[in-house]
């Protein structure tokens, strides 16, 4: 008797792809919460600075992030591809008597193929980072696709974000508080500033004059998610040293990060928080927490065998497509970068892996997604519609139809890897 | 000590870089009221002397120290400085100047840029999307060209350090002899493709030793004074060659030599037929990284000293017919059998 079950359909899946990289980033493992209405991911940095318990009456388990993403990575959610997935089931059973608790996430593809994955997780009580609404009285939000702009300008090597607002201007600085000397000043990181007129914002109402500081990589990591999406951040906030709350949704999904500041540490504004603190800040900075609702909008689907009484499922109109990434509406802009590419250097070590690639590596070599096609086709005219259960698809993926196996004679193809060249007396 | 300048041509000053960054992470950088110099000398292969003219990549230019010519000599790390570089090809305007920030001299790019995307845009979408009287959910989007566009400044700061005129006085051009053939290079990216293609088929080819660096096959290069160009790698397993025919071989300018042209190698060399020829051996991997400068698009003439060196000049085209040459050396050495 499962204990929670869902279905996605193939666009939710891609999101849910998308909340789980970004997630990833912060932790390398995800809980997951689940009431009648609501799918929660959550994660909460090593250090989980200021959790909270809360009553458990809801699901609750915890599960390795890239056990997930896994499943879910290479996978097509694109309708028009022969090998697209065309709904997800995610079944799981708790160990009462002979049922082994495990996390089943079956994916439904083209042609019948279905892909079944059993993971472990591990049931405990949710922790989640505390916020403050009330006490945040400052408050600021923004495009996530001006923001996903600013952080291209930030160089790599960087540690802190300060975000300071005076006379009408905010300004991001990404830096380090490294400091170098003699011949390493050299290899000081860019120190990047980009200043806004507070009209850039659609609504900003904050102190001036206060230096909020927070991680620069935990900054790229949200605002690479919520530029995938044309929406709008919403920062809140009270003091430096005290949470800093980023936000923004979009058609049912919603995100939030709480991310402890450091104190002020440069300027005078913020008498409290002394320098002492602000170190100690540092080192145990950040909380992430990312909730995600969304309803199951899988119209067609039969239900699964047994569905939890505790999610209602409704069935919604069809979503419109997602939206497109900002590198597209960039590469309207930049026609010339791409083509600037082929003066770089080759970078002969990397690709050299002691064999190289011909033209052609041969019929034997063809990629895991045209033989799985081939595969798929093949399992069509056999089980017509039966649909075929690939358990832990991976192994099976590579296993010869049998009409390949008529001719025993090693067949030497066109071309094929130097390795493989055959002397005609080596037999 | 005072340098301050626009960025007349952000496109040229960013592939100049990105070139140059190929061959090494730190460059000498030579300010003066003539010119801009950028000199590369890695610790193993091709070193550059670029020389470039002011009004070429900067306007509005002004240089103070207490030098002569009113010199600054820079040392500069080249990454970065194309991090910042590329972070201005939207830009409307950029300028850089020589600051001090927390005690440590910067050059301080400073990039005016309109972002694509106002911050209010979204708003407009947010509130549209849900009350569509048609019921299809089109997604509104804004027209990224336009009136919309909004400022942001972005400030990047490059560490560099000051050089005295001391410690780079005994930093020469190096002096090589008379060339022996000089060649007008076909495209470049063309003579790229086959050189890296012709580095791989041999490192692949190659006796396996190949991730060692020393045992890399050479490329041979080789130009006759008859519009010819010969490029060949051989190893055990194969040997192979590609021919260019028809190049010119620019004439002497009798300015330029110390004896009279009739006496110079390259005439000698002319005089021996299609069939003389120079050659220089060099680094595949090394020449991939020199021919990066293609992306700059300017003239290059090879000039061949025979066993010992190639010498490349990458001359740029000027912004305006009167001003001085922009030109770029490579001084590439010859490896021996």
């Amino acid at each position: 008797m499962p204990i929670l079950s869902f279905s996605l359909n193939p666009e939710s899946l891609g999101r849910l792809h998308d909340a789980l990289v970004c997630l990833g980033k912060f932790s390398e493992s995800v809980s997951i919460e689940a009431t009648h209405d609501k799918l929660i991911l959550y994660t909460l940095n090593s250090s989980k600075s200021a959790p909270q318990g809360r009553p458990k009456e809801k699901f609750n388990c915890k599960i390795y992030n890239k056990a997930l993403l896994s499943v879910f990575k290479g996978r097509s959610f694109d309708p028009e591809k022969e090998t697209a997935v065309e709904r997800c089931d995610v079944v799981v059973e708790d160990g009462e008597g002979k049922t082994k608790s495990r996390f089943i996430i079956k994916i439904i593809c083209r042609h019948g193929v279905l892909k079944t994955y059993r993971l472990t997780f591990e049931s405990i009580p949710a922790m989640h980072a505390v916020f403050s609404k009330e006490s945040a009285n400052n408050k600021w939000s923004t495009s996530s696709k001006t923001l996903r702009e600013f952080i291209e300008y930030f160089g790599p090597g960087t540690e802190q974000l300060d975000i300071y607002a005076e006379g009408g201007r905010v300004s991001f600085t990404s830096y380090t508080e490294k400091v170098m000397s003699g011949n390493e000043i050299l290899k000081q990181p860019l120190h990047t500033t980009i200043a806004i007129d507070i009209q850039e914002f659609a609504d900003f109402s904050a102190e001036e004059k206060l230096h909020l500081v927070i991680s620069v990589k935990d900054f790229k990591s949200i605002i690479t998610h919520a530029g995938l999406t044309n929406t709008m951040v919403k920062a809140m906030y009270s003091r430096p040293s005290n949470p800093l709350q980023l936000s923004y949704g979009d058609e049912g999904l919603l995100s939030e990060f709480i991310l402890m500041t450091i104190g002020d540490a440069r300027g005078s504004s913020a008498p409290k928080a002394g320098r002492a603190s602000s170190k100690i800040a540092s080192k145990q900075p950040l909380e992430a927490r990312s909730s995600s609702k969304r309803t199951a909008s899988v119209a067609e689907m039969g239900p699964p065998s047994a569905v939890a009484p505790n999610l209602s499922r409704k069935v919604s109109k069809p979503s419109p497509p997602p939206p497109q990434p900002s590198i597209q509406s960039n590469a309207l802009f930049f026609p010339e970068a791409d083509d600037d590419r082929r003066w770089d250097p080759v970078d002969h070590e990397d690709e050299d892996d002691g064999e190289m690639l011909l033209w052609d590596a041969g019929a034997n070599h063809a990629s895991s997604g045209q033989r799985l096609q081939r595969l798929e086709s093949q399992s069509q005219s056999v089980n017509s519609n039966s649909g075929m259960n690939v358990q832990a698809a991976r192994s099976n993926e590579y296993e010869e139809v049998p009409t390949q196996r008529l001719e025993p004679i090693k067949q030497v193809a066109p071309t094929q890897r130097l390795s493989e060249i055959h002397g005609i007396f080596d037999d | 000590m005072r340098f301050k300048t626009s960025v007349r041509n952000i496109n040229t000053f960013t592939k100049l870089t990105a070139s140059l960054s190929s061959l090494g992470k730190v460059a000498w950088v030579r300010l003066d009221d003539d010119n801009v110099r950028f000199t590369i000398i890695p610790e193993s292969g091709t070193q550059v002397w670029a020389s470039l003219s002011i009004d070429s990549i900067f306007e509005d230019y002004t240089i103070q120290s207490a030098i002569e010519n009113n010199t600054i000599n820079l040392e500069l790390p080249l990454p970065p400085l194309h991090r910042a570089l590329k972070s201005a090809f939207n830009a409307s305007s950029a300028s850089i100047r020589l600051t001090k920030k927390d005690g440590v001299p910067v050059l301080s790019l400073t990039i005016i840029t309109n972002t694509i995307s106002g911050g209010n845009n979204a708003t407009g979408f947010l509130s549209s999307a849900n009350d569509d009287p048609f019921g299809e959910n089109f997604r509104e989007e804004h027209l990224d060209a336009g009136g919309r566009d909004r400022e942001a400044i972005v400030t990047q700061d490059i560490p560099v350090r000051v050089l005295t005129p001391e410690s780079v006085e005994g930093i020469h051009e190096p002096r090589v002899r008379e060339p022996d053939a000089h060649v007008l290079l076909p495209s470049l990216v063309q003579l790229k493709a086959v050189s890296d293609r012709f580095t791989k088929l041999a490192m692949a080819t190659g006796n396996g030793t190949t991730k060692s660096g020393a045992a890399v096959p050479k490329l041979e290069l080789r130009a006759n004074m008859h519009g010819s160009l010969k490029l060949s790698i051989s190893t055990d397993a194969l040997n192979i060659e590609s021919v260019w025919t028809g190049l010119e071989n620019p004439e002497l300018d009798p300015g330029q030599v110390d004896d009279a042209v009739e006496e110079h190698p390259s005439s000698k060399l002319r005089a021996e037929g299609p069939d003389a020829w120079s050659t220089v051996r060099i680094d595949g991997r090394d020449w991939g990284r020199v021919l990066s400068v293609g992306r700059l698009g300017g003239r290059v003439i090879a000039c061949f000293v025979n066993e010992h060196a190639l010498i490349l000049y990458v001359y740029l085209a000027n912004y305006d017919e009167s001003g001085e040459e922009s030109v770029l050396t490579y001084y590439i050495s010859s490896f021996s059998l």
